[in-house]
């Protein structure tokens, strides 16, 4: 007994002592070349969203063996959530472990928002990417805004995303061009349309699409991000929201939980229209054959929302080099021609056309698209900015309360 | 050694077969599920069948192995860290009328009264201090604490119904602490064992706000895997994953009842 | 000596590891819920977060919703969980594969359930197919809405489908245990069926059942996984409350979600400890205890 006392003793002051000694957390290398050097060799730990096999295909069957063929270094990818990422991160950060598991994590919107106010991640590092100095262009509003937050070199652009709308041709006329026709088919077609209820993040682009329709994004971007002030500004979007209502299936008393409700619901003929924050989803779906192959995308005239979706490197990874260039890889031409492909994962990329070479263009643009989707410049054309972080966390809030509760 | 009744065999085979059906039948088309490429409204069978999503699953790089072993190896260590506490714990609280008996029962009973999130969150931070997080034994420590309450219930129901008297004798006989427990008390409670244990392996198995909160991430286990494809809609690969479970629980369980099968023919003890 | 403290000895592993970790970690979330910040050494405690998570309505219809899918789920699971414990007593042929198929649902997790759920009873799902060629609708809108529903008709689905199961095995296997000699000697003085099981059996199982129904009962109050995928959007069952304030891109939202959880729990605890007081009293005043 004695000794099954002194053993556990020993083994706590060991396991306690262990714990006490601090480390201070890695610094990336000064210059690229450098961190290409140190990196040789190492495993690069990439966290993100899980839930899409072609996403997941991408990165496991394209960006990994690539990764570890120019660079010798080798992609570990683990699904979570962000705001779980988050949650662990903000502990790690609480309880001072400097040594973390998260090399690269896949960042956007209102989450960048939290982990740059927290202090989760390390930088600036941008510009120590050589593929982001050399490919992407300093100017544009999402190198240096992500939902209306200031980047500022802590996160870099790995893909484009955008609102779309998708129907079948074979099934409606015409397609919704602004949030009247919406709501003149709507009432034609009682109980056949519908949108995933916020915080999901595609039915919450929706609502905020509305609302630009409705009243203009500069009104909105404007106006501080107080919840009272917002409600001033946006009532005439939540009093069309609550006129298109009783058109909506189930009368709009409950609305699908995600997107992927509501484009099963669509796959199923039983709603007329599905969205995506994919812009190339639909070829994906029709080349599945999971939608009838007269599926088309389309948009509003006045333009849908865009946003663009993020790497960044949290505060405690340890393996910092190896994440640069990981970064770097995925900045690269080869990777967002790869990404862009609609047998891969169909994101729309993020360089600069003006920065590349004729050949690297063309490669670029020569990607199949598939059948069923706009064309990236009408994408481009039609794309429309986000508010700040801030105010979408509220405007969700003033949804459920004034459309969803009513 | 139950009561059988002789009258109304028809009504209660009715009932039950009827259970029975639909306990199994939804799992059989989610078996069918797992290769279906399309099945559109309002067809009752698929319309094409493919092999993808199980290809997806058992793909090389996928880490379908990686997390399959991490999940079986937790759930071994989980239940032998679980049976080690509980057996003394229980033995007490079965055989001996102490004071704070009751007490101790509830207090380990709580863990099935807490949602779990509050309990891991709140340990969480700690863990990250003592360098737990990312560990298989912080992960085996974190489920203990849930599969505990179970194998507690059944493992003192089993001490409340056997009674001291077998222990008593043997030692009256002559026989050494060891050699009652190993050749008396063991075998006795076998179902009872048998039966914490198989909870614990699966309670430890399902675990998955657990595993990835105080796992990290760094630790994958099959439901880590399979939660995303949930809720991104996509249902066939979330299939093959179930099944995949359903599939290595079922195996686990039959290769332990198999050696305890075994080794009840091995001792000339008591047969249950 | 020795013999006085070991029971004390033979416990002392299980309240040592649960105090290091379970109540450890529920004493954190307790303290989280005063607004103790974790690792600020010095946090001021407050009851301010208390005042306003219970000062919202929403957060009492959302309890009472949870209460009243908790009860609809566990009243009917326990109902049908006995009736096929009984059903496996009265079976003729002695059947092992059949009795280990019907607890296959206890090896199958909740969120697999859920899909199961999902494919047969959503407005696209088998039940509604069939429904279509038996005429019975004519097309998907017109099945009734039983996911996503505010009925949570769903989430109940889910737990009974787990609930029925567990329930039959925890009973029969006490039915098991109980003494041949009362039923035979009830049987042979001529007691019909339904006799024996009301006079006989139900009554020695009341101890039992009442534990199963707090079990499954603070299980469906607590569980947040299945509500969270099935469950309504404009309805929130408590735990889903808890993850929601959670998540909030705001932390100090964090407060609130501990004091949700802390209501929960005491709830659940609330539960437990009446029902051993009754278990009590009733022992005391000798109307049967536990078997």
């Amino acid at each position: 007994m004695k000794r099954v006392f002194l053993g556990i003793s020993l083994l706590m002051i060991v396991v306690l002592s262990a714990a006490c000694a601090r480390p201070t957390a890695t610094v990336a290398s000064d210059n690229f070349a450098d961190a290409l050097q140190a990196a040789r060799g190492k495993t690069v730990t990439f966290y993100g969203w899980g839930g899409s096999s072609a996403v997941n295909s991408w990165f496991d069957d394209i960006v990994a063996p690539s990764l570890l063929a120019e660079y010798g270094v080798t992609l570990r990818r683990v699904p979570m959530n962000i705001d779980q990422i988050l949650n662990k991160l903000t502990a790690e950060k609480q309880a001072g472990d400097v040594k973390g598991d998260i090399d690269v994590i896949w960042i956007n919107g209102e989450n960048f928002y939290t982990a740059k106010q927290q202090g989760l991640l390390y930088g600036p590092f941008a510009d120590r990417v050589e593929n982001f100095t050399r490919l992407i262009d300093p100017a544009a509003s999402d190198t240096k805004y992500d939902f209306g937050v200031a980047i500022g070199g802590m996160s870099a652009p790995l893909g484009r995303a955008q609102l779309v709308f998708m129907a079948d041709s074979a099934r409606l006329a015409t397609f919704p061009a602004s949030a009247e026709e919406l709501l003149a088919l709507a009432r034609a077609n009682p109980g056949r349309f519908t949108y995933p209820a916020p915080p999901d993040f595609t039915g919450s682009a929706f609502v905020r699409n509305i609302i630009y329709e409705i009243v203009g994004f500069d009104a909105i971007n404007n106006v501080a991000a107080d919840k009272d002030a917002i409600y001033d500004i946006i009532k005439p979007a939540l009093d069309f929201l609550n006129e298109l209502e009783p058109y909506l299936w189930e009368a709009g008393r409950t609305y699908p939980p995600d997107v992927a409700s509501l484009d099963r619901m669509f796959a199923e003929g039983q709603i007329l229209w599905a969205m995506s924050y994919t812009p190339l989803q639909a070829a994906q779906l029709i080349a599945k054959n999971e939608v009838p192959a007269t599926t088309q995308t389309f948009v509003f005239a006045e333009g849908n929302i865009g946003n663009t979706h993020y790497v960044a490197i949290p505060f405690n990874s340890p393996n910092k080099d190896a994440a640069l260039a990981l970064i770097h890889h995925l900045t690269s031409v080869a990777m967002q021609t790869a990404k862009l492909d609609v047998n891969n994962w169909g994101d729309l990329p993020v360089l600069d056309i003006n920065r590349l070479s004729a050949e690297e263009r063309s490669v670029l643009q020569g990607v199949d698209i598939g059948r069923g989707v706009l064309p990236i410049d009408e994408l481009l054309r039609r794309r429309l900015p986000e508010v700040h972080a801030r105010k979408v966390a509220i405007i969700e809030e003033l949804w459920r309360e004034r459309v969803l509760l009513r | 050694m139950t009561f059988k009744m002789t009258k109304g065999g028809r009504l209660s085979a009715l009932i039950f077969y009827s259970f029975l059906a639909a306990s199994v039948a939804p799992l059989l088309s989610l078996l069918v599920l797992t290769v279906t490429a399309a099945w559109p409204y309002p067809r009752l069978s698929p319309s094409v069948l493919s092999w993808r999503y199980i290809a997806t699953v058992f793909a090389p790089n996928r880490q379908t192995a990686e997390a399959l072993g991490n999940s079986v190896l937790i759930a071994v260590l989980t239940t032998l860290l679980t049976l080690l506490i509980a057996v003394p714990a229980a033995k007490a609280l079965g055989l001996y009328r102490f004071r704070g008996r009751a007490t101790v029962k509830l207090l380990a009973l709580m863990p099935l009264m807490v949602p779990s999130i509050t309990v891991t969150m709140g340990m969480h931070f700690s863990m990250i201090r003592l360098g737990l997080t990312g560990s298989i034994l912080g992960v085996v420590i974190i489920h203990t604490v849930f599969t505990l309450p179970y194998a507690i219930r059944v493992l003192t129901n089993v001490f409340e119904l056997l009674g001291e008297r077998h222990e008593v004798q043997a030692k009256m006989l002559g026989a050494s602490q060891l050699m009652v427990l190993r050749n008396v008390t063991i075998p006795l409670i076998m179902p009872g064992l048998l039966s914490a244990a198989t909870m614990s392996f699966i309670v430890s198995f399902t675990q998955y706000i657990t595993t990835f909160l105080i796992g990290g991430g760094r630790i994958l286990t099959i439901p880590l895997l399979f939660v995303p494809h949930l809720q991104s809609g996509e249902i066939q690969v979330a299939a093959v994953y179930s099944w995949l479970f359903i599939m290595t629980t079922l195996g686990a369980l039959a290769i332990t009842q198999g050696a305890v099968k075994k080794f009840y023919k091995s001792t000339y003890l008591l047969q249950p | 000596m020795y013999r006085r403290f070991k029971p004390y000895i033979l416990v002392a592993p299980l309240l040592v590891f649960l105090g290091a970790t379970f109540y450890f970690g529920l004493g954190n979330g307790l303290l989280q819920s005063f607004g103790a910040v974790p690792g600020a050494l010095e946090s001021r405690l407050t009851l301010r977060y208390y005042r306003e998570v219970l000062g919202e309505t929403s957060f009492f219809i959302s309890l009472l919703y949870t209460v009243y899918v908790a009860l609809v789920a566990t009243v009917v699971s326990n109902l049908l969980g006995i009736v096929g414990a009984f059903a496996m007593l009265g079976l003729k042929r002695e059947s092992k594969w059949p009795k280990f198929f019907y607890q296959l649902p206890l090896v199958v997790p909740h969120l697999v359930v859920v899909i199961l759920v999902f494919h047969l009873f959503s407005q696209t799902g088998l039940f509604s197919r069939l429904a279509w060629r038996l005429r019975l609708v004519a097309e998907a809108n017109d099945f009734p809405l039983l996911v996503f529903d505010p009925g949570a008709v769903g989430v109940i689905l889910v737990y009974l489908y787990k609930q029925i199961p567990f329930v039959s095995m925890i009973v029969f296997g006490t039915l098991g245990s109980i003494s041949k000699s009362f039923a035979e000697v009830a049987y042979n003085l001529g007691a019909s069926r339904a006799m024996l099981i009301s006079q006989v059996f139900l009554p020695l199982l009341r101890p039992t059942i009442l534990s199963v129904f707090l079990m499954t009962f603070t299980f469906s109050f607590g569980a947040f996984e299945v509500p969270f995928l099935l469950g309504s959007p404009a309805w929130n069952m408590l735990p889903v409350k808890a993850y929601v304030y959670y998540t909030n891109v705001d932390l100090t939202y964090r407060a609130q979600a501990m004091v949700v959880n802390v209501m929960i729990t005491v709830i659940s605890i609330g539960l437990v400890v009446a029902y051993s007081h009754a278990a009590h009293l009733r022992q005391r005043m000798g109307n049967g205890g536990d078997i």
